[in-house]
């Protein structure tokens, strides 16, 4: 199919798309509330739940203890119980290890001008929520090679949910291959999740595989 | 004045119907066409045009949705307008349709699906498949023309977000076409 075909049908799409049902040219007509209120009631019943049940564990775990004399002890396991539920909203998965390599990855600091994703080389990109710089590690060909296998092969990558990105502090990391195309593994896998020309905004859809995860780490430390 | 209001004065041929109708809708009218003929002038005459077509189509006509119906009347006029006096030239709305080259499967046969009703209907179930944000950014886009950043501005949203959904939207949709059978 030669492209003036395929502008013509593409003139032809746009057509038909004017025949869409009223219901939605009058839904995109009117004003757009996002979700927020339902989502923040959502999050203060998860965390209402939460809190009453440590608070339950808590308390049931030190009666426990106080009957059988063993307070010491007790006041040990309520606070690690403490501790592990309030660090519901500590970053997670490839948040948490880049978090971890904040410092180490120090010299690939890169003001956002200056990331380059036309340069031929492919390369990690990645940026710290509280910075207003990127951080860019080139890879080596056999870096390359190793890492595209295992992003294109991400079906048992697990699903993120909203609560779960909330601490993360990472606001985002990409795959730039030096042609202009932009993947985030944190994105499924498909024709959607390349950009081009661009270091998209995104919301996470899965936790990369460990494997994938483990081996970026590899790579930036 | 509420829409079935704005209604019954058409089919009571009040003159009436047309500046009750301007009041309410003539910004977002003049909005859509500007978008697709980047031109003041040659917008604000198919909005004119579009009154007119309305008070012609009504009575028969009883719209429930009468800004979608409205627009629908203008984007086509402006698409008219646009194909007769910019035929060599890719303005505002070349650029939206350069874009829906991306949702064109390989051998498409559109004439096949228009006499069979296949591609308006395949359309509309792919719409009502989606998040209520996806389709108003899709409808924003590829039926108002709206520019991306205005997208995000009336979305909340950043405007590369804004593309990069668009740009999944457009790959699903050909996947959907052709899940739907409508290559040959």
């Amino acid at each position: 199919m030669t492209n003036w075909d395929k502008a013509r049908l593409a003139d032809y799409l746009f057509d038909e798309i004017g025949g869409i049902r009223d219901d939605f040219v009058a839904e995109a007509e009117r004003p757009y509330e996002r979700k927020a209120r339902a989502l923040s009631l959502r999050r203060m019943v998860v965390v209402g739940v939460s809190l009453t049940l440590t608070l339950t564990a808590v308390l049931g775990v030190w009666i426990g203890n106080r009957m059988t004399g063993r307070d010491e002890a007790g006041d040990e396991i309520g606070n690690a119980m403490v501790t592990q539920q309030s660090g519901s909203t500590a970053p997670v998965g490839i948040s948490l290890r880049l978090q971890e390599l904040r410092e180490a990855t120090e010299d690939c600091v890169t003001p956002k001008e200056k990331v380059e994703l036309f340069s031929g080389t492919a390369q990690i990109v990645w940026k710290y929520a509280d910075e207003d710089t990127y951080r860019v590690r080139r890879l080596s060909a056999a870096e390359t090679d190793r890492l595209l296998p295992l992003l294109n092969r991400q079906e048992n990558a697990t699903p993120v949910s909203g609560e779960a990105s909330d601490g993360n502090t990472v606001e985002g990391i990409w795959i730039t291959l030096g042609d202009g195309r932009v993947i985030s593994p944190c994105l499924e896998a498909s024709k959607g999740n390349v950009g081009y020309g661009e270091l998209f905004d995104y919301e996470p859809e899965i936790e990369p595989t460990d494997e994938l995860t483990e081996l970026i780490c590899d790579v930036l430390s | 004045m509420e829409d079935y209001q704005i209604v019954d004065l058409y089919w009571s041929r009040s003159e009436d119907a047309i500046g009750e109708t301007s009041r309410k809708y003539g910004r977002m009218l003049h909005g859509i066409s500007y978008s697709l003929l980047s031109s003041r002038e040659d917008a604000e005459e198919c909005v004119n045009d579009t009154y007119l077509e309305a008070w012609g189509r009504m009575p028969e006509d009883r719209p429930a949705y009468l800004g979608a119906y409205l627009s629908k009347i203008v984007r086509c006029l402006s698409i008219s307008r646009f194909r007769a006096e910019h035929r060599q030239k890719r303005g505002g709305m070349g650029r939206v349709t350069e874009e829906l080259t991306d949702c064109i499967p390989d051998g498409w046969d559109p004439h096949k699906d228009y006499e069979n009703g296949l591609l308006a209907d395949a359309l509309n179930r792919f719409l009502a498949g989606l998040s209520e944000e996806k389709r108003r950014i899709f409808v924003r886009r590829y039926f108002y023309s709206d520019e991306v950043a205005a997208i995000a501005e009336r979305m909340q949203i950043s405007p590369s977000k804004v593309k990069t959904t668009l740009h999944r939207l457009r790959n699903e949709l050909r996947e959907f076409l052709e899940k739907e059978g409508v290559t040959i």
